[in-house]
């Protein structure tokens, strides 16, 4: 097979080389790749006692541009933590005050927008955002904000998970000592994940190296270290197009006016068109002959 | 070393730099910024934190999010009825021992228009005043000393910069805002208005070339022109904020530039069906 591979032409032993190569690749991207239930968790205990409500919130999806965070709620009960007139359960969402809880039905599922207090999406890819949510739980579940000082608390645990595609999540619980329940302070904290970082620096990284080969292609021209050809119009301005299409490579489809943007594409697109049109004057300006036309 | 040697050095130490500068200008993590001219907050009994969270000129309505705080001065037992002149949230109830959430509204920007992108301005006005019990209507408010209230301005807005004045008028806090583009971006959409027009020109400048026999005719040029109409039309979705169709930016230059390229093209097209296969080749 060796000697098969010797009497080839250069040409085909690089074909062959790269087919095995790209094999290789993806036997290894098959093997390497995480499969199966992946802990979601990022905050609070595993284990939940007979006496407690279990609260547990997850972190279903990101909207950067609109700054908030898509969760999903569930209550679930210990085997005695609901009484017989059930819990209310207060949080500090805005659209989402009051949670009732009911015995028998102690699974209770909801979802709402939570805004985050800190954080950019400007900051694209480095964008990370900051929020709390505060829960507090008492006896009887037809009891309203007005009221909720006057019942007993009912003991809470708060979990927090993150199924958010292209975030990370981190967080802390506290228990905030109040004069009346105890509240429960889920501190949030979410940023992209690496993968999305280093594509993102990447992608950066490409739209840099595109422009500037594409400065240095005309630059030889117009130095005359290249002789002119005509085709090089086509390719700037091919180029041009093809970078605002790269850009929709970036996760999560980040705004318009981003770092991301300021730091690079807006450098690559301004570079190119300018490109074009220093070609276009060279080529005007010069006399036939010394372009060889 | 010849002198491509030469230019790729030169484009490999700004590769380098540009490396160096991007990685120095990472956004780090903080809290968001005050409004600028928010100034101090005054003595009150309780203080309003109005984020403005994103600016939607298309719709003409800037999100703010509102959250209340106890100020310097005692809140009364009965607790505090805050009252806006925002549509959706006439009034936001206090109470000494509940729990107040934050609360998002739109309001409307009373004036500026999206039509003069990228040069385009905002203005608007919030209002806040309270009166003590938590349970006042807006009718027995009227009846009722107001009590004083301040309020703290932040922006996590992208893309906007965020002004604010804040008056005190009869115990009412009275804000009113003002908006614009970031510099940033003014600078970069007028640096694309004249490429644009360069682009354009140069395609005429070609067309005109090639049809005056100065330069030789090739077909290559119709593939140039043909791609600069879908490049210039793709070109503008690095305007930032995604401006709609129709604005001061459209008409100045991206209309203009797409005009004189589509007349390049169709200058071109006429010259090689016109003239004879003999001068075309010549």
């Amino acid at each position: 097979m060796i000697a098969m591979m010797l009497r080839r032409t250069t040409s085909q032993r690089v074909l062959i080389g790269v087919v095995l190569g790209c094999v290789l690749l993806a036997v290894a991207v098959v093997l390497l790749r995480p499969r199966g239930p992946t802990d979601h968790q990022f905050a609070g205990p595993t284990e939940l006692d007979d006496r407690e409500l279990g609260v547990d919130v997850v972190v279903e999806s990101v909207d950067a541009a609109r700054q908030v965070a898509r969760v999903r709620i569930n209550t679930l009960a210990g085997a005695t933590a609901v009484p017989a007139e059930g819990v209310a359960l207060f949080t500090s969402i805005g659209s989402l005050p009051r949670i009732q809880v009911f015995p028998g039905s102690a699974v209770r599922e909801v979802t709402a927008d939570v805004p985050f207090a800190t954080g950019d999406v400007v900051d694209y890819p480095f964008d990370r955002y900051g929020g709390d949510l505060i829960f507090v739980a008492v006896t009887d579940a037809s009891t309203t904000a007005e009221q909720f000082l006057d019942r007993p608390a009912v003991p809470l645990v708060v979990r927090a998970s993150n199924t958010a595609v292209g975030f990370s999540a981190s967080g802390t619980i506290t228990e905030v000592p109040t004069g009346f329940a105890p509240l429960e302070d889920l501190t949030l904290g979410m940023t992209r994940t690496p993968p999305v970082r280093h594509w993102v620096t990447a992608m950066m990284a490409i739209y840099w190296l595109v422009a500037l080969g594409i400065v240095g292609v005309v630059l030889a021209v117009a130095l005359r270290v290249r002789r002119w050809e005509t085709l090089m119009l086509a390719l700037t301005t091919s180029v041009l197009f093809a970078l605002t299409g790269f850009r929709a490579a970036a996760p999560g489809t980040p705004p318009i006016g981003t770092f991301f943007d300021y730091a690079s594409w807006f450098w690559a697109e301004g570079l190119v068109a300018t490109c074009v049109v220093v070609l276009v004057v060279h080529y005007l300006a010069t006399r036939r002959e010394a372009l060889g036309l | 070393m010849t002198p491509g040697r030469w230019i790729l050095l030169g484009l490999v130490v700004v590769a380098v730099l540009v490396a160096v500068v991007v990685t120095t200008r990472v956004p780090q993590p903080g809290p968001n910024d005050q409004i600028e001219g928010a100034g101090e907050t005054p003595p009150a009994v309780v203080v309003v934190q109005l984020t403005v969270d994103s600016v939607d000129p298309g719709r003409g309505v800037m999100r703010v999010r509102i959250g209340l705080q106890p100020g310097s001065l005692a809140v009364p037992a009965d607790g505090v009825a805050v009252f806006s002149n925002i549509g959706t949230v006439p009034v936001i109830r206090v109470r000494t021992d509940g729990i107040v959430p934050d609360t998002t509204a739109e309001i409307p920007l009373l004036t500026g228009d999206v039509v003069d992108y990228p040069f385009d301005k905002y203005t608007a006005q919030i209002v806040f005043g309270a009166v003590a019990g938590s349970e006042t209507t807006l009718a027995e408010a009227q009846q009722k000393a107001a009590l004083p209230v301040a309020v703290n301005g932040f922006v996590s807005t992208a893309g906007f910069d965020i002004s604010a004045s804040a008056v005190n008028e009869d115990d009412l806090a009275r804000v009113d805002l003002g908006v614009e583009r970031w510099r940033s971006t003014r600078v970069w959409v007028t640096a694309m208005m004249v490429l644009y027009w360069l682009l354009g020109a140069s395609a005429i400048a070609v067309a005109l070339a090639v049809s005056l026999s100065d330069r030789p005719w090739e077909s290559r040029h119709l593939a140039w022109l043909g791609s600069m109409i879908f490049a210039l039309a793709a070109f503008r979705t690095a305007a930032p904020g995604s401006p709609p169709i129709g604005t001061f930016f459209d008409y100045v230059s991206f209309f203009w530039a797409e005009g004189l390229v589509a007349l390049a093209l169709v200058e071109m097209i006429v010259f090689y069906m016109v003239v004879s296969r003999r001068r075309l080749a010549a």
